[in-house]
């Protein structure tokens, strides 16, 4: 039996090549994943490990707010006196290190880094890990050195000159050195930095001069780094985190992989899509190939075979395919891996010091996967085949002839509960449980939907059918696509997943940026707006957009005197500033501004609830009624607030006002955002017009004031609500690349498929051919086929994921439900476009199916 | 492509002129078909017969179009296959050459009728009513026509690739051991409906078989050998066929 076995795979090798393609894609997709997280993050780890090495322990000040990451108050030079008689240090180095250095390219833009900070640093001297390639350190006030990394992004020379961004404003430097590292990169995990003297360093990048980032410490021999440790924090206090060097790389590794999160997350989303994608691929591709056996199966049992031994010949066969194909899927993953390496790192500007790292444990488990689906995948069938009496089976297609009621039934039940669920969220009848009942009934309709696609064929081919295929072979396609329902589900399956998660995201985008830009036009009464990107986002209370302070990054900021010079322009009847920052109160983080109410109040249309909006000193805020609510407090209190710079401070609630898009949290004065935010410097400024002020020529002329700050522009209304409106972009982008690689693996479905089929109807085309066909007609019979079913599944796809997503406008709550129509097109297009894809490969086959050898063909 | 009436030059449906045609290279080469001549007259049925491997199904293949000749020259009607394009090729077999296979020889995803219709059809062509009653009615298929090939009995379903072959009215039809697969009075159905097409209808058929009744229906039977033709009978009886086979049996055991 074995040796027929192997005698029979031998003979059909393309049809086993198509089953092996399905599991390698599947292996591929999730060792890449593994592979790649695996070597991202012992490249981080690597990465701080050397830059912590020659630190003992570090002494930084405790944040005023948040975790970690936030902004942390600079450690005062005094310290390092205090530290002076402390019998076990040997050394100590003051640091200046922070994120904010946004240089300036040749463009004319800031480089941007996706990620990895923009550090500005005080110039050390070559330590261990700082090592100069060419140039010196800077010695003046006008000098930098640069790293590698940011030399080679902004194309920077030694001799050449700067611009950067940092708390001041757009700076001029000579770079008069470049650096590296010990380890040979030429940036650490991607970071770009920019070494000034250490006054400069200081006063840019922290605010003020005789002030560190942290104090970096050298232990005695023979003091060991925690005895240190706890002596110095007992005598420094509270105000102070004390870590010995390996808790900071930790630390530091830590907030590195935030970023690679993001990464993990992308590609184990992308792998369980793809794992998922491949099962079916080879669940299909099985069945169809047990099914083109049956009858030779059949007759393997007239012979007189047990049902053990065909099915156990079945097996032996899954066996061996899967086991060579998921070893070539790992081979492939390895080879993708290296790819993404590559690109991550070009993408990032960093360079991982660390090779491919292949976990082994990791990728055996992805090879058993592979194996086990395949051998499962075949199974299922094999039994059923070894069921068929075999007269019966001997008669051809008996696979294809089963009953759907089954199907159909136990789809049914999923489906109405679904939709059930949907409704009730909609209608409103489950109150709280409205986001459960959602989900659930998302959930329940797909898993129905899958069930239900069979019978959904029979009803909805035909008439898909018939807007594709006028002519004859156009219906001789669709009649083969509408051939076994089934296997038809389980081709779209992929398509109908995609194109439904797409469809409801895109409904579900669309309807919250319509509900965006029409807050924004309401609130606003300014006719343009100074800000930088993503800025109105943070001030309101959103998120997206680019990082800012909140993040541990500086936002974009322009000097106050832009709104003064502003406001007596020609044609300018206002203009006022708005301070924008993340501050802590008792209850968590909140948004923070501050500005002149007086003006700001018309601007931003905001509504005094109780008490004024007007402050008569920086020690008085207002406070919208959310957070007052959230926080227990009433108009008339004492709150404690926690500013960035300012730390834990007492402030009096003197009024209160309805939060709205543009505004909600605490608002201090202008005064004390100088002296207490982040930033110094205002990030957002409105301008009012005259009644009969050209827009155009004013715009100009408020644009002509921030002109040398690369990162802030001026838009008017409609920009702006597009720009507040764009914060859902990015998401959506990264979905519907993740997305668009599962329909890549959508389309090699349905081409396997499609060539499975066609092999199994060589004897069909034969006879087609012989009765006439062109082969013209035979490529667009194929195509029809493919078309149909690409169509099909996108349309099923498209019209469940907007029916969830406009569910899900109508239970959040939106303003207005917006169906992205030419999106949507576009996702059908792409349907389309997969089924053309998919018909190449086949169609050409079916065209050059020889006429005598297929009519002899067993 | 020109267009061709009943009465041509020549009178012959098609014909083959000293066709060669060998399968493999070499010492492994066989010759299926060697420096055969052959021509098949209008309105008559003629059978071709022969022993297993005499080369009857190249030579159908090769007078349908199906197959390339290595020299020689092969005409349906006025028209010379030898130099035809693909796209040439499948349109002559659509429109003036009809087809019946041993078995296989329907779509299970069409009708009965559509699948007697599928040739036209591809053409965008309606069939004419009155002869497509007539058709069927001849191969008494009327209440069948909205069956599937799977609902069909074998003989039935030979009964509908019969149909199929005769409805776009062929210059000539071919059919490989039509009744090879069936039982004798289904075979006699499809005999008495081919032999009626030709007295009725003046349709040309060739007809290959192994079966000396099925050649008797025949006006003529051509006899292969080792791919030449080596005797031919006119107007026989199955006596006279099982005379020469035998024959030829001890010629080709000598
Ligand atoms: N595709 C092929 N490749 C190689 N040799 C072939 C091929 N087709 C036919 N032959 C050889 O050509 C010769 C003639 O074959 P053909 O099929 O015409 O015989 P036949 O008279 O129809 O036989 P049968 O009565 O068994 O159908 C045989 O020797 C056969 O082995
Ligand atoms: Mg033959």
């Amino acid at each position: 039996m074995l040796k027929a076995t192997l005698k029979g795979l031998l003979a059909r090798k393309l049809r086993l090549m198509l089953a092996g393609l399905a599991v390698v894609l599947g292996v591929t997709a999730v060792s890449a994943a593994m592979v790649t997280t695996a070597t991202i993050g012992s490249g981080f780890d690597s990465i701080f490990e050397t830059t912590t090495s020659d630190v003992d322990v570090s002494v930084s000040s405790a944040p005023n707010v948040g975790g970690e990451t936030t902004f942390t108050p600079p450690v005062p030079a005094s310290v390092v006196e205090e530290l002076a008689g402390v019998a076990g240090i040997d050394a100590i180095t003051g640091e200046v290190s922070a994120d904010g250095a946004r240089p300036v390219g040749a463009d004319g833009k800031v480089i941007s880094v996706q990620g990895p900070p923009r550090l500005g640093v005080a110039w050390q001297g070559e330590t261990g890990l700082v090592e100069l390639r060419e140039g010196r350190g800077p010695t003046a006030d006008d000098e930098v050195a640069i790293n590698a990394g940011l030399a080679e992004l902004g194309g920077y020379r030694v001799g050449g000159t700067i611009d950067v961004l940092t708390l001041e404003p757009r700076t001029t430097f000579r770079v008069v050195g470049v650096y590296g590292y010990s380890n040979g990169t030429g940036t650490m995990g991607g970071s770009t930095e920019v070494a000034f003297t250490e006054p400069v360093a200081q006063r840019l990048m922290l605010g003020e001069t005789g002030v560190y980032s942290s104090l970096t410490l050298t232990a005695r021999d023979t003091v060991p780094n925690e005895t240190l440790r706890d002596e110095i924090a007992a005598l420094l206090g509270d105000g102070y985190q004390v870590r010995t060097g390996d808790e900071l790389a930790a630390q530091t590794a830590a907030d590195g992989r935030a970023f690679l999160d993001i990464v993990r997350i992308v590609l184990l989303a992308f792998s369980g899509l793809s794992l998922l994608v491949g099962i079916f691929l080879i669940l299909n591709t099985f069945s169809i190939l047990v099914a083109q056996r049956t009858g030779e199966l059949a007759l393997v049992a007239a012979l007189g075979a047990r049902r053990r031994q065909i099915v156990g010949s079945v097996l032996v066969e899954a066996a061996l395919v899967g086991v060579l194909a998921s070893a070539v899927g790992i081979g492939l993953g390895v080879a993708v891996s290296t790819g993404l390496k590559a690109v991550m790192e070009a993408q990032s500007g960093a360079q991982l010091p660390v090779g491919l790292i292949v976990p082994v444990p990791d990728l055996l488990a992805a090879f058993g996967v592979g194996v086990l689906v395949t051998l499962v995948a075949a199974l299922v069938p094999a039994l059923r085949a070894s069921r068929v009496p075999p007269v019966a089976a001997m008669r051809a297609s008996a696979a294809e002839q089963r009953s759907l009621t089954r199907i159909t039934v136990a789809g049914a039940v999923p489906a109405v509960l679904g939709v059930a669920g949907i409704l009730g969220a909609v209608l409103d009848v489950v109150g709280d449980l409205r986001w459960a009942a959602l989900g659930g009934g998302v959930v329940l309709g797909l898993v129905g939907l899958a069930l239900l696609t069979p019978a959904a064929s029979k009803v909805l081919l035909p008439v898909v059918g018939r807007l594709l295929g006028w002519s004859t072979p156009g219906r001789l396609g669709r009649l083969n696509a509408a051939r076994n329902p089934r296997r038809t589900a389980i081709t779209v399956a992929t398509l109908v997943v995609t194109l439904g998660l797409v469809g409801g995201v895109g409904v579900v985008a669309e309807s919250l940026r319509r509900d965006v830009s029409a807050l924004v036009s309401t609130d606003l009464a300014a006719d343009l707006v100074i800000s930088g990107d993503g800025v109105s986002a943070r001030a309101g209370g959103g998120s997206g957009g680019p990082p800012t302070a909140a993040d541990g990054r500086i936002m974009p900021t322009f000097e106050a005197s832009v709104v003064e010079e502003a406001a007596g322009l020609p044609g300018v009847a206002g203009a006022t500033a708005q301070y924008v920052d993340t501050v802590e109160l008792p209850g968590g983080q909140s948004p923070a501004n501050a500005g002149d109410l007086s003006t700001l109040e018309s601007v931003l249309g905001l509504k005094t609830v109780d008490g004024t909006l007007r402050l008569s000193g920086p020690d008085e805020i207002v406070v919208d009624t959310d957070t007052l609510g959230a926080q227990g407090w009433a108009v008339g209190d004492t709150a404690r607030v926690a500013t960035q710079r300012g730390g834990w401070q007492e402030y009096r609630i003197v009024g209160s006002y309805e939060p709205n898009f543009l505004l909600t949290g605490p608002v201090l004065t202008p005064e004390a955002a100088t002296e207490r935010f982040v930033s110094a410097l205002p990030a957002l400024g409105y301008v009012e017009l005259a009644p009969d002020a050209d827009v155009a020529t004013v715009k100009a002329a408020v644009s002509e004031l921030v002109a040398d700050n690369p990162e802030v522009t001026v838009a008017d209304q409609t920009q702006l609500a597009t720009d507040s409106a764009s914060r859902f972009d990015i998401a959506e982008i990264m979905l519907y690349v993740l997305l668009g690689l599962s329909v890549v693996i959508g389309i090699l479905g349905i081409i396997n498929t499609m060539a499975l089929s066609i092999l199994e109807r060589t004897r069909e085309l034969g006879l087609l051919r012989a009765i006439g066909m062109r082969r013209s007609h035979m490529v667009h019979m194929v195509v029809a086929e493919s078309l149909v079913m690409s169509v099909f599944g996108g349309l099923l796809g498209l019209a469940f994921g907007g029916l969830a997503g406009a569910a899900f406008v109508s239970v959040a709550g939106l303003a207005e439900l917006a169906v992205p129509w030419t999106s949507l097109a576009v996702f059908l297009g792409l349907a389309v476009a997969a089924g053309l894809i998919a018909a190449l490969a086949p169609s050409t086959r079916a065209a050059k199916v020889n006429v005598l050898a297929a009519i002899a063909y067993e | 492509m020109t267009t061709v009436t009943q009465e041509t030059i020549t009178g012959l449906a098609a014909r083959a002129v000293g066709v060669t045609k060998a399968y493999g290279a070499g010492a492994a080469a066989v010759t299926a078909l060697d420096d055969l001549s052959v021509d098949v007259q209008r309105g008559r049925f003629t059978a071709i017969m022969g022993p297993s491997g005499s080369g009857k199904s190249t030579l159908m293949h090769c007078l349908a179009g199906l197959d390339t000749v290595d020299s020689g020259e092969v005409w349906i009607g006025e028209t010379r296959l030898t130099g035809l394009n693909d796209k040439g090729l499948a349109d002559l077999r659509r429109n003036r050459v009809g087809f019946v296979f041993q078995q296989f020889n329907l779509l299970p995803t069409l009708t009965a009728e559509e699948n007697i219709t599928l040739p036209l059809a591809i053409a965008n062509r309606k069939p004419d009513p009155a002869w497509f009653d007539t058709v069927v009615d001849a191969v008494g298929l009327s209440d069948r026509l909205t069956h599937r090939p799977s609902e069909l009995s074998g003989g039935q379903q030979q009964r509908v690739a019969c149909a199929r072959a005769l409805l776009p009215k062929p210059d000539v039809i071919f059919a490989d051991e039509p009744t090879g697969n069936l039982d004798s009075r289904s075979g006699n159905e499809i005999l008495g409906f081919l032999s009626r097409s030709v007295e009725q209808f003046h349709q040309t058929i060739v007809m290959v078989t192994h079966d000396a009744n099925a050649a008797a229906y025949a006006d003529r039977v051509i006899f292969l050998l080792d791919g030449r033709m080596v005797h031919e009978l006119h107007d026989p009886d199955a006596e006279a066929v099982l005379d020469t086979m035998k024959a030829l049996d001890t010629f080709d055991s000598r």
